[in-house]
């Protein structure tokens, strides 16, 4: 005996709820009865770092302290950190953002060095900047390309830099703070090589020194350690970007859960808690971003 | 010769003293030449020391030195380096290792610590021109003013300050890479004079070469100390303050006495070490001290021979004190030996007297009588309780003798010598005593010797006690209403006097009577009546009987009577044991006067008599034979005599037998109901009366005529009466569920001493309540002897139970006393004419003639008759025509049990069913 296809159907979705209504993200008060944060983070710079511990990692496992549930940490890249917070893909088309299929849901909140994008804003809720950051193009140390002398002004800065960039050729990283079209790189006639053997962007320098390109885009968050890492390898060249700001991410349908992050956050600078973790984890992050940490007014 | 000797031990005293003289000077001299070498020691120890701290600082200004020169090569700042020169920007990388740089010196700084404080306030690293890059202290100002220009490694005195500034030139590829700085605090060094500072008389200071002194509150040296004067101190040298340009008078000159000045390495700086001689030298003698030490010497011979002298002058008086200390101590000796006897003999008068006292007390306050005699037994001591216990004064029985208390003079020698038996070791002995006012009273007496030959008796009266005794004895053994011996006595007397019989081969014989109808005295008079019967009857079988006859009461109105040696003959015996019987109901034949104005009460008794011969039997078997006879002489008729024979107790035994089974049977469910049809006088069933059956272990129906009395007798009839209720309320409560049967009554034969039960009526409402029946349809039968025993009570229960809405109906009636008054009286719905007058009815016309007065009596009365015991239809159709309105019979119905009761009668056949029937 067979069933019918018209009953199968309906069964099927049944089931598909079943296994993904218990694990879909959520609010406050689900989260608080649940009685556990699940951490989406990315290992990036010295946000989430290779044994476990970053920059994001101590700043949410405050926060999970903070409203009195456990905390999880759940890895994820750079590619599929949104599918594993929403259940849903994120598909870019021009200026358009949509999300297809369904996925499972993996975590309750993105923190991972997140730069804060207009496209990304269309699908989440971020949380006040954690961290700035900014993004920066780099050349192997024997490039012919000399650096910018740099001055007080930021957008001549960096059409300055663009403009050195020619016919050379430009490690890029798609879906991620690297993805040329945030920064107009694309339909320039430059020559982009997207870098696609690793979701990490620790690979980029690696990347740049093994000759994968002339070139390459580079955050500062990275760049901080890795100017420690291979000093005397590298050189920047100059800015490529404004100030960006990294943010916690949330679901849209979870502004409750934003809003104590905010809270916390706030508490957190007020009593001196942040300052020590950016000394901790980015002590040259002041030098760089002397706006961005400058004490309230 | 005496004077001799003396002179020539002056002389060897003398040699002797300039001897040890000459010695003494040796020695003084040798003294002073080790303490110079002493002195020489410890002020080039001072130096050492001095020389040690100077050298630990310039250690540590070297250590600042090479650190800074390592610092200079920091990996932070080879990074720095190398990306300056592959031309990357301050703004866009080049702030970022800048920012290490500074990360790097605060974890150095921190790192670094003497004596636990931190050894760097600062660090710094400048660019070639001067321009400080990266400062682990931003912000906070500072001028160096360093020469730049002078690249080699060093460390810089700040005197202003107070600090140790370390530069280390940054070389990069040959190039200047601009100088790596520490700043650290001068004070640091004052942590090695830490530990001098805490000797008193000793201090240290550093000092700069403009005069500056560190620690800054450091008060060795007065203020206006000019700089030129410690520089010009000659360095290594320990100079006296005295001698040094301070002004006269200074704290400085009063606290130490010496200042010695020690350069640190190839610094500016020096060590001020200032001391007192005492810590420099510590308890060294002074030379003076020498000086006079030699003079001691000269003066020692003199002073040798005086001591002489006064050493024998010592001696004298010395052996002059012991001797008369050693008088002093004997005198005290004997004095305190003397003083020790005078107290203890006291004591032990004080204590004799107040044993003395206390015993006194004792005896005078002791409860028995105390009476103490001399050897010949006359009083010479008594304690109030024996003038108490006899009625005499103390006067009056000092002088008597112990035997004048006795209560027959012949008793005189005869209690003295008792005394002194007593005094010798015997236990306690009874006496009589006589009172002075001549009563007699029962002692217990004691003796116990006394010195001297005198001997205490102890007397307690125990003549209550005596009594009590006998009170009790009488109390156990004897009937207290009649002073007959009682059941205990009685059993004792029975086992003699069986005893006695199997040793004479005698015949005897044990009489139990028992009073006719005594209990309807009691109850009719009240038993302080009854009781004076008892007193009298026991009187007056007391005077019938022989002397050594027994005759006890053995509990309520039985009494025995054990008669011996009636002869070895049993006929003889038996005919003797009747005499004595007949005699006994003699005593009944007068009357009892038994309340005073009252009718006289007449009295028989039944009497059982059982005969004796040894000890084949127990006396209690014995006393149920004589009991078995008794209860044959009253079914007899009472007042007669019946003799005990085995046929009588075979049937007593079946009768036990009996009613052990029916016992069993009551526990055991094997009793059963049959019910028997009523009928009215069209034929129709109206009801049926419950009627118990028994069929016994062997199967066969035992007759109701046997196991009901006995029933009644054993008390089983209340629990058995109460089982019939509740099995018929049930039958009816189903009969009552059914349209057809709904309507028949039910009788219930309810025996006397059931119905007698305090709690009879509750039992019944409990019942009926339980099983919810119609209590309309539910007929207590009762007979005569029921309602002819305290009627009052019976007509107050029936009337109880007709407001729960029973009926009842009178069984059996003609055959006893069919009171008419009763009749009137009792709450009856019906009467049942005995089938005694039934089954005649036909034939006698005596018969016919008092059931025709009963139907008519029934009728004035309002009562339904019923004829029961209808056995054919003669009786049947003549019963009818009398007019009696029910009928119950064999003709109509036998008994059955439930299954098989009919519901229609079918003989004769006009009668019809009970569907057929109103």
């Amino acid at each position: 005996m067979t069933h019918r296809p018209s009953m199968l159907l309906p069964w099927l979705a049944f089931c598909w709820l079943m296994v993904c209504l218990p694990v879909r993200a959520a609010d406050l008060e689900a989260i608080q009865a649940r009685g556990e944060l699940r951490h989406l983070g990315v290992r990036y710079a010295n946000f989430v770092t290779g044994t476990g511990d970053g920059f994001d990692v101590e700043l949410v496992r405050g926060f999970a302290e903070h409203i009195g549930v456990d905390y999880r940490l759940v890895h994820s890249d750079f590619y599929t950190v949104i599918r594993d917070l929403l259940g849903k893909d994120v598909v870019r088309d021009g200026e358009q953002v949509r999300l297809e299929g369904n996925y499972p849901v993996r975590g309750d909140m993105i923190a991972a060095g997140f730069t804060v994008l207009p496209w990304r804003e269309a699908v989440l809720l971020f949380s006040a900047p954690t961290f700035p950051s900014q993004i920066m193009l780099i050349a192997r140390a024997d490039s012919p390309l000399s650096p910018i002398p740099g001055s007080d002004d930021l957008t001549a800065d960096i059409r300055a830099t663009k403009a050195l960039i020619g016919t050379n050729s430009l490690l890029v990283m798609e879906r991620t703070c690297l993805d040329p079209a945030n920064y107009g790189l694309r339909g320039k006639g430059i020559e982009l090589r997207a870098y696609t053997r690793s979701t990490n962007i620790n690979e980029m320098v690696p990347a740049l020194l093994a000759l994968d390109a002339d070139l390459s885009l580079l955050d500062v968050p990275d760049l901080m350690t890795d100017m420690q890492k291979w000093p005397g390898k590298f050189k920047v060249i100059g800015p490529i970007s404004e100030v960006q700001a990294l943010a916690a991410a949330f679901p849209k349908d979870a502004p409750e859960l934003r809003a104590a992050f905010d809270d916390y956050l706030r508490g957190l600078k007020a009593d001196g808690r942040y300052d020590r973790l950016v000394d901790r984890y980015y002590p040259a992050a002041r030098r760089w971003f002397p706006v961005f940490f400058a004490p309230p007014r | 010769m005496s004077h001799f000797a003396d002179l020539d031990r002056r002389r060897l005293i003398l040699l002797l003293a300039m001897g040890l003289a000459v010695y003494l000077l040796t020695l003084v001299a040798h003294g002073f030449q080790t303490q110079q070498q002493l002195r020489a020691a410890a002020e080039a120890r001072l130096l050492a020391d001095a020389e040690q701290t100077a050298t630990l600082m310039a250690g540590f200004l070297y250590d600042q030195r090479r650190f800074a020169g390592d610092l200079a090569e920091l990996h932070e700042l080879e990074t720095f380096l190398i990306n300056r020169a592959l031309g990357m920007s301050m703004r866009y990388g080049l702030d970022a290792n800048l920012a290490d740089i500074e990360q790097a010196f605060k974890r150095k700084i921190a790192d670094r610590e003497l004596l636990g404080k931190q050894v760097y306030q600062r660090m710094l690293y400048l660019d070639a021109d001067g321009t400080a890059l990266a400062d682990s202290a931003a912000g906070t100002p500072l001028e160096l003013g360093l020469d730049l220009t002078d690249r080699r490694p060093r460390v810089d005195i700040d005197d202003q300050r107070g600090s140790a500034i370390a530069v280390a030139p940054v070389d990069h590829r040959g190039q200047n890479g601009g100088t790596v700085i520490t700043v650290s605090d001068l004070c640091l060094l004052c942590g090695y004079l830490s530990a001098s500072r805490d000797v008193p008389g000793l201090d240290q200071a550093l000092v700069t070469a403009a005069g500056r002194l560190l620690p800054a509150d450091t008060p060795i040296l007065p203020a206006h100390t000019p700089a030129a004067a410690v520089a010009t101190l000659p360095a290594r040298q320990l100079v006296a303050l005295k001698r040094w340009p301070t002004p006269a008078g200074s704290a400085v000159a009063e606290r130490y006495d010496r200042i010695l000045r020690t350069p640190v390495g190839e610094t500016p700086l020096s060590l001020l070490t200032l001391l007192d001689d005492s810590v420099l030298y510590g308890h060294l003698t002074s030379p003076v001290f020498f000086y006079m030490a030699a003079l001691a010497p000269l003066l020692l011979p003199p002073l040798a021979y005086w001591g002489y002298r006064m050493r024998r002058r010592t001696k004298r008086l010395e052996a002059d004190m012991v001797e008369s200390d050693r008088d002093r101590a004997q005198l005290q000796g004997q004095n305190q030996a003397l003083t020790a006897e005078i107290t203890r003999r006291k004591q032990l008068e004080q204590e004799l007297r107040e044993s003395e006292a206390r015993y006194r007390t004792y005896i005078e306050h002791a409860p028995p009588g105390i009476f103490v005699t001399d050897a010949d037994g006359r009083l010479t001591d008594v304690n109030p309780a024996a003038c108490a216990m006899v009625g005499y004064r103390r006067e009056e029985l000092l002088g008597m003798r112990f035997s004048d208390l006795s209560p027959a003079p012949a008793a005189l020698a005869s209690d003295d010598a008792a005394i002194h038996v007593l005094a010798s070791g015997r236990p306690d002995s009874e006496r009589a005593l006589r009172r002075r006012d001549g009563s007699l009273m029962i002692v217990n007496l004691r003796g116990i010797r006394l010195p001297e030959g005198l001997i205490m008796a102890f007397c307690v009266d125990i003549t209550e006690q005596k009594r009590a005794e006998a009170q009790i004895h009488k109390l156990a053994y004897f009937d207290p209403l009649t002073g007959l011996p009682n059941r205990r006595l009685f059993i004792d007397r029975l086992r003699q006097a069986m005893a006695a019989a199997e040793r004479s081969r005698t015949h005897g014989a044990l009489v139990m009577l028992d009073l006719d109808h005594f209990k309807d005295l009691n109850d009719t008079q009240g038993h302080d009546v009854g009781d004076r019967l008892l007193n009298e009857v026991g009187r007056r079988i007391s005077a019938r009987v022989r002397r050594e006859d027994t005759i006890a009461r053995i509990g309520g109105d039985e009494y025995t009577i054990i008669a011996q040696d009636l002869g070895t003959e049993t006929t003889a015996a038996a005919r003797h044991a009747e005499q004595i019987g007949e005699q006994v109901r003699e005593a009944f034949a007068g009357p009892f006067a038994l309340v005073g104005g009252q009718p006289v009460h007449h009295s028989t008794a039944s009497i059982g008599i059982t005969l004796f011969r040894g000890q084949d039997l127990e006396p209690d078997q014995l006393l149920k034979q004589a009991d078995v006879a008794l209860y044959q002489a009253k079914n007899a008729g009472r007042n007669t005599t019946r003799f005990f024979n085995p046929a009588m107790q075979a049937a007593i035994d079946a009768r036990a037998g009996l009613e052990s089974e029916l016992r069993t049977a009551v526990h055991s469910r094997a009793l059963g109901l049959h019910f028997q049809p009523q009928v009215d006088r069209q034929g129709c069933i109206i009801g049926a009366e419950v009627l118990l059956r028994w069929t016994g272990p062997d199967g066969l129906p035992v007759s109701p005529a046997s196991f009901i009395p006995l029933a009644e007798e054993t008390g089983l009839i209340i629990p058995l009466g109460l089982w019939v209720l509740d099995q018929a309320c049930a039958q009816l409560r189903c009969w009552q569920a059914d349209a057809q049967t709904r309507d028949l009554v039910l009788a219930v034969n309810v025996s006397a001493r059931q119905f007698h039960e305090p709690d009879f009526v509750a039992q019944v409402r409990d019942t009926v309540n339980r099983t919810a029946v119609d209590t309309s349809r539910l007929k207590l039968e009762l007979t005569e002897s029921v309602v002819l025993d305290r009627v009052d009570q019976v007509i107050d229960r029936m009337e109880r139970l007709r407001g729960l809405g029973i009926g009842f109906s009178l069984d059996d009636f003609g055959t006893g006393y069919s009171s008419l008054s009763y009749l009137k009286r009792l709450p009856l719905d019906q009467v049942k004419i005995d089938r005694a007058f039934v089954r005649d009815v036909v034939v006698d016309p005596s018969d016919a003639a008092i059931v025709r007065a009963v139907v008519a009596m029934g009728e004035s009365l309002g009562l339904t008759i019923v004829a029961e015991g209808i056995e054919n239809e003669a009786q049947h159709g003549f019963l009818l025509e009398l007019g009696c309105h029910q009928f119950q019979g064999y003709l109509l119905g036998r008994p059955a049990p439930i299954g098989q009761f009919p519901l229609a009668v079918e003989h004769p056949p006009r009668l019809r069913s009970i569907s057929g029937c109103g």
